[in-house]
């Protein structure tokens, strides 16, 4: 029974130690190999101070060691926290004081970023690296272990295995409207919960190539991880800088024979214009998944003419439930452009629709926010009471015993057949390549700098991205600003995907009778 | 348009319009643009729009790759081997 992520490495590497697990560019790691090597790797841990439940950072590109690193710390009985490779710092010293990070893996590359992390960062107490391939900054000021040190004098003995399912497995930061992210926190039932979903329905096995496109720090890629390893297939992280050459990452899934492919939307959608899909042989191709957008319809058509015979299935779920309803996507009628659904939940896990006036959605036409329930459901945002009680709240609709749902503040109604469509949200959250991004935390950031009187982020529709992002600023009297200069100061504060890709300076912002500045003037200006 | 016109005029977009680091903002001609995160998927796009509407080539899906958007001297040379 594996009721913890990490008893599902343990048993893929007794049934096949010598098979390979991962493989990143020339490095390959077998089962046994990863087993051995996360098990001195989480004895080193423990014996150096990392307690059951204590908040353990990644700080990695993707690598084979990242992989390594994630079971390491599940092994050692803690969660992981994975820190997005291209955040800016600050963002990453508020992540690591926000829940307590003492310890880090990271590789020598990005140790040399750590000085301005740590810095204010006084809670790190040891820094892992992973390689040698760079000169370590002397000044990183906490105790530095060397990986291969402890590969190389470890003890490979299993560790106990003390965590139970209801504790926390990873915390996963995404956007905050107040300005800074917030942690949410997954526990290994709820990691399992949709892992075990996948295996079931998707029938995934051990002949499986998995790729991992997505970061780490995004949940599409608890799929690509745990799913693999839990039936004994081959994991494939995709490098990052391959994402912006569709050809070469065409080419890529064909040269590693990708079985399972898993991506936001509009990656395959690059691939579908500049990919050279139609020379590519994706004969080992069984399955392409897409999240965390809307897929364009006539981009997914397309995919689906280039890339015929597939699975095509779409998951929905925002981080908070991981994945909560599915759709297999049928053909795509030419001329329709209505979205796909977001279908049907998933098996043990629950969805209901909620109408402004409290009614459950029952009816095509009915329009209603979409609640999730279940073991799917998040513990909450780290550290955050007040946050975690606006929407992990009581159900009401069954009052014979506590339960926890989970209102995911998208819109959805239903269709003919039973099937989920989402029309939007209910507040000011958006998607732009997938990643979830509060406006509010834009403004935030603008708003701290001196030289800007007003700021309005505002979303701008996009066929490829989803939504493009705005800003429209006004300036202090005889200040001046170039938009370049708004871009990095922005890109000091928040993630480069939150960055506003255009930037327009105006003297006044049109203001509604009540004194609010009116967006939807500005975004009705801004698509004209 | 001389050819250091078209190398400045693609380090000006790069710098304007993709830039986003403060590390970054003196552009030497050789500098690493994928590495350093300057151009990621979506600056590729904009960066290709930029070269088709003001240098009047056309990039092909094939051209699409990273030897020819390492750096300024990299995407200066394939712009003057397209246009000659």
């Amino acid at each position: 029974m594996s009721y913890v992520l990490q008893q599902l490495l343990i048993d893929s590497a007794k049934s096949h130690p010598a098979k390979d697990a991962v493989v990143f560019g020339n490095d390959k790691v077998t089962y046994g190999e990863l087993e051995d090597k996360t098990n001195r790797l989480a004895n080193f841990l423990v014996d150096n101070g990392v307690e059951p439940g204590d908040r353990v950072g990644i700080y990695l590109n993707k690598s084979a060691e990242s992989i390594i690193s994630i079971f390491s710390i599940l092994k050692a009985n803690a969660v992981y926290v994975p820190l997005d490779p291209q955040a800016p710092s600050a963002r990453i010293s508020y992540i690591i004081e926000n829940c307590q990070i003492k310890c880090l893996l990271t590789s020598s590359e990005k140790a040399n970023k750590l000085p301005e992390v740590l810095a204010v960062a006084p809670v790190v107490e040891m820094v892992v690296v992973t390689d040698s391939r760079n000169e370590i900054s002397p000044d990183i000021d906490r105790k530095l272990v060397l990986w291969e040190q402890v590969l190389a004098d470890g003890n490979a003995g299993s560790p106990t295995i003390k965590s139970i399912s209801t504790d926390l497995a990873y915390i996963l930061y995404t956007s905050g409207s107040t300005g800074n992210p917030k942690g949410v926190m997954i526990s290994h039932l709820n990691a399992l919960t949709f892992i075990n979903w996948v295996v079931a329905y998707l029938k995934v096995n051990g002949e499986d190539i998995f790729s991992n496109h997505a970061p780490l720090h995004f949940d599409l890629s608890i799929l690509d991880i745990f799913c693999c390893i839990k039936v004994g297939g081959t994991l494939c992280p995709v490098p990052e800088t391959l994402s912006i050459f569709p050809s070469r990452l065409s080419k890529w899934i064909q040269d590693h024979r990708i079985s399972v492919w898993y991506s936001v939307p509009s990656i395959l959608s690059m691939m579908v214009m500049h990919g050279q899909l139609d020379q590519r042989d994706f004969s080992n191709m069984r399955m392409i998944i897409f999240a965390g957008e809307v897929f364009p319809v006539k981009y997914l058509r397309e995919l689906m003419n280039l890339v015929p015979g597939k699975e095509y299935i779409n998951l929905y779920g925002p981080t908070e439930t991981n994945v909560i309803t599915y759709y297999r996507t049928r053909a795509i009628p030419e001329g329709q452009s209505q979205p796909i659904p977001i279908g049907k939940c998933c098996e043990n896990s629950d969805v209901f629709a909620v109408t402004k006036e409290g009614k459950i959605v029952t009816r095509p036409g009915e329009e209603g926010e979409l609640m999730g329930r279940g073991t799917c459901v998040a513990q909450g945002y780290w550290g955050d009471p007040d946050r975690t009680s606006k929407v992990f709240v009581p159900n009401t609709f069954q009052p014979n015993f506590q339960e926890k749902i989970y209102k995911t503040g998208d819109l959805v109604t239903l269709n003919e057949d039973d099937d989920y469509i989402y029309v939007g949200r209910v507040d000011h959250m958006i998607k732009s390549r997938g990643y979830r991004i509060e406006i509010g935390e834009i403004e935030a950031a603008l708003y701290t700098h001196p030289m800007i009187s007003e700021a309005a982020v505002i979303a701008i529709p996009d066929d490829l991205i989803s939504n493009r992002i705005k800003a429209v600023i006004t300036l202090k009297e005889g200040q001046s600003l170039e938009a370049g200069d708004v871009r990095v100061f922005c890109a000091e504060k928040i993630p480069k995907y939150m960055v506003p890709e255009i930037i327009e300076f105006r003297q006044s912002l049109p203001k509604t009778s009540t004194g609010k500045i009116d967006k939807p003037t500005l975004v009705k200006e801004s698509v004209q | 348009m001389e050819n250091m016109e078209i190398k400045e005029s693609i380090r000006n977009y790069i710098k304007t319009e993709l830039v986003n680091n403060k590390d970054h903002q003196a552009l030497s001609d050789s500098d690493q643009l994928i590495e350093s995160g300057v151009i990621d998927s979506l600056g590729i796009m904009k960066l290709i729009g930029f070269l088709e509407d003001n240098m009047s080539v056309q990039i092909d899906d094939m051209e699409l790759v990273p030897e020819n958007f390492s750096s300024i001297d990299a995407i200066t040379s394939l712009v003057e081997k397209k246009i000659a």
